[in-house]
């Protein structure tokens, strides 16, 4: 081959290179399209109260596939049936009311929004509310820094919205009481089972934890609550080891 | 060993069992009452809480605290930052905070007129929230030791 049309060459992959990275990068901005949101299962319109979870949606931690070592940790915070030895202290958690987000799986967000830059799964617990964005334009994780609810790209499989997330904090529970050491995926599946109802299918893979995947379902109810009140923790007294009763100035 | 526990009735999340702290700094098979005049009632958050002079025989007043549930929760029971004002002339129920202090869980109150201001809806209600799964007592938030794998 002459010099010539090796540089062509050359140039033609190259050509190829930025273009095929510029499309990946149009991707990622995709803006949906209202037509094409129009078609997905109607998962809005309110809050869903969820049925299941020892803690929240946190899994009994007896009932997962936990390594031996773990287990054998966890089997001296609970007892058999599940309940936890709270003479023992609290499983996983501190003696003290802090206001650290519980995370993902132990609270998903119990409203669904569609909207064109993805689902936006909001919801509020008794110290926090959350709003986590599940992107529906088809890009990967890209190396997320960690986060309380990871970061969550979604897609969907007929009639189930399907949401995969990574990238957590070391803390971060799997199950009650199992922090998942960061290196968890959990995946959601939402789907539609009748009118205001639907099921969660949520599957945990831990290989730092878990000996194997583990999936745990939890049957949804519509309710007519489509409240997002806000709340910040601003007035903790329960930081400490005993109840904070200064009276307010 | 602080050990708290919050019943299901503070989970603020809709169906969802969640407390950021235990409750067991107070004894849950005492359930005691006050009476006095509302100093300020926070409407604050992980907890709401009311603040009550409550005058002795004797002639003092001391301050009572009282930790309700979050915003969230007594909003969803129809109770409002404004549901109780300073001035108000109250009986507080609560179960009292173990170490003898001033202070314990608020379950309701009742004022002058009749008028009752409870923490949150009732279970088994119209509109509450559903009994935690697995019972009505609920853990604590916050950061603990890993397990060693």
């Amino acid at each position: 081959m002459s010099l010539m049309p090796k540089i062509l060459a050359r140039v033609t992959v190259a050509l190829a290179v930025i273009v095929s990275g510029w499309l990946a990068s149009s991707a990622q901005a995709r803006q949906l399209s209202w037509s094409e949101i129009a078609k997905w299962p109607d998962l809005e319109g309110g809050n869903w109260e969820f049925i299941g979870g020892a803690m929240g949606l946190l899994p009994n931690p007896l009932k997962m596939p936990l390594k031996p070592a773990i287990m054998a940790v966890m089997r001296t915070k609970f007892d058999a049936h599940g309940k936890p030895k709270w003479n023992v202290g609290l499983p996983g958690y501190s003696q003290t009311g802090t206001c650290e987000p519980e995370g993902l799986p132990s609270f998903t967000g119990t409203q669904f929004f569609y909207t064109r830059a993805g689902i936006f799964m909001v919801g509020d617990t008794d110290y926090s509310t959350i709003d986590r964005r599940i992107y529906m334009d088809g890009r990967g994780h890209d190396d997320p820094d960690p986060t309380f609810y990871g970061n969550s790209i979604g897609h969907w499989e007929g009639d189930t919205l399907v949401i995969d997330t990574v990238g957590f904090f070391a803390q971060v529970q799997v199950g009650w009481g199992v922090p998942g050491q960061g290196k968890q995926e959990i995946i959601e599946r939402y789907r539609l089972t009748g009118p205001g109802k639907a099921e969660l299918k949520l599957t945990i893979i831990d290989p730092a934890v878990l000996t194997k995947p583990y999936t745990e379902t939890y049957q949804m109810v519509l309710t007519d609550d489509d409240e997002t009140p806000e709340l910040f923790c601003t007035n903790n007294r329960d930081a400490t080891t005993t109840v904070d009763l200064t009276p307010p100035q | 060993m602080r050990v708290k526990f919050i019943l299901a009735a503070l989970a603020g999340g809709v169906g969802i069992a969640s407390a950021h702290h235990s409750a067991g700094a107070f004894d849950q098979s005492k359930t005691l009452t006050v009476h006095g005049t509302v100093k300020v009632f926070q409407w604050t958050n992980p907890h709401v809480w009311l603040w009550v002079d409550v005058p002795s025989k004797n002639g003092t007043v001391t301050e009572w605290g009282f930790e309700a549930g979050p915003t969230n929760f007594l909003k969803r029971g129809g109770v409002h930052w404004d549901s109780l004002k300073a001035g108000d002339v109250v009986t507080v129920k609560f179960h009292p905070i173990r170490d003898g202090r001033a202070g314990g869980t608020f379950l309701g109150a009742t004022l002058a007129d009749g008028s009752t201001v409870a923490n949150g809806p009732k279970f088994g209600k119209p509109g509450g929230p559903a009994p935690a799964p697995g019972g009505g007592v609920l853990p604590i938030g916050g950061t603990g030791p890993a397990p060693q794998s």
